[in-house]
């Protein structure tokens, strides 16, 4: 699972960071029992529709040699993009675009382990904030568990008082986006999301 | 005649009904007609710095940014909600209909 010369340029260019063709095999190699081999189905720099980016895809299989997603794992990095936790600056984002486990693979913390191995690459790349579409039980996981915000953190506090008035709860939002009740936050389906990184 | 497109109207509510934010755009720019004190600091945000989100299929999803001066500004302000957020939403297009000689 090798990097292209072509994305490695690409990366090195727009990052200033030392990055390496086995940058994605060291990322998705994390130990975990699902996680038995991982086959690069995708990857390039996508020129044709601006702005360029990189992007590549991942399909992991377990022991059996089952695939454990419903869809290959699909990212996105772009170079200078509207950054929601320093706005209005810009700088590089990675658009984290699916991640959809198989009914019986869920709830085997693959997915945190997914998040810790990526954090660590995009970190290392110097990339500023990781974007995502929370759908599923994603919008109260990624929030209450892995520190995500929201896109439109007012919107949310507004439809939480819709929402609170509904369950007979007192019409004042929390302070803190992980301190919003996870059923309300499991129906905010589509739910935009960012986490900046250092 | 030819109709000539003056004015759109945003009126976002809340679940229940009550209106929460009203943003007018007139050729030129966006203004906040009405924002309940939760909603505008978002409207505001809206209008500096238009609106940015990702448009398109999950795993083919683009960035894109629309200056609040654009007509597709509140358009797409009212998608970009609606995917997210049970609001209420109405966006109106005012037209004014003029001579084909006078229209600009």
């Amino acid at each position: 699972m090798r990097l292209s010369a072509d994305v490695v340029h690409w990366l090195t260019q727009n990052r200033g960071r030392h990055v390496e063709d086995a940058d994605l095999e060291r990322a998705y190699s994390f130990e975990h029992p699902l996680n038995a081999t991982r086959e690069l189905r995708r990857q390039g720099v996508e020129r044709r529709s601006p702005p360029e980016h990189v992007l590549w895809h991942v399909e992991f299989f377990d022991a059996a040699g089952e695939r454990v997603l419903e869809r290959p794992l699909a990212r996105k990095v772009f170079a200078a993009e509207r950054l929601f936790g320093r706005a209005p600056g810009l700088g590089a984002v990675a658009y984290n675009a699916t991640l959809y486990l198989r009914p019986e693979c869920r709830r085997q913390r693959f997915g945190t382990a997914v998040y810790a191995s990526e954090t660590e690459l995009y970190e290392r790349w110097g990339i500023r904030e990781i974007h995502m579409r929370a759908l599923e039980d994603g919008p109260a996981v990624w929030v209450k568990h892995f520190g995500f915000l929201p896109c439109e953190p007012e919107a949310l506090a507004q439809a939480y008082l819709d929402w609170a008035a509904r369950h007979g709860l007192p019409r004042q939002p929390p302070a803190r986006a992980a301190d919003y009740p996870a059923p309300f936050l499991s129906e905010q389906q589509g739910l935009m999301l960012y986490k900046a990184l250092t | 005649m030819t109709d000539i497109l003056r004015a759109i109207k945003l009126t976002i509510r809340s679940e229940q009904g009550a209106r929460v934010v009203e943003l007018e755009w007139r050729p030129g720019g966006t203004t906040i007609l009405f924002a309940t004190d939760t909603m505008r600091p978002a409207a505001e945000r809206w209008i500096a710095q238009g609106l940015s989100e990702w448009v398109g299929p999950d795993d083919d999803a683009m960035p894109r940014t629309t200056a609040s001066a654009s007509a597709d500004f509140l358009p797409r302000l009212e998608d970009y909600l609606a995917q997210q957020f049970r609001f209420r939403m109405a966006c109106e297009k005012i037209f004014e209909r003029v001579p084909d000689a006078l229209a600009v």
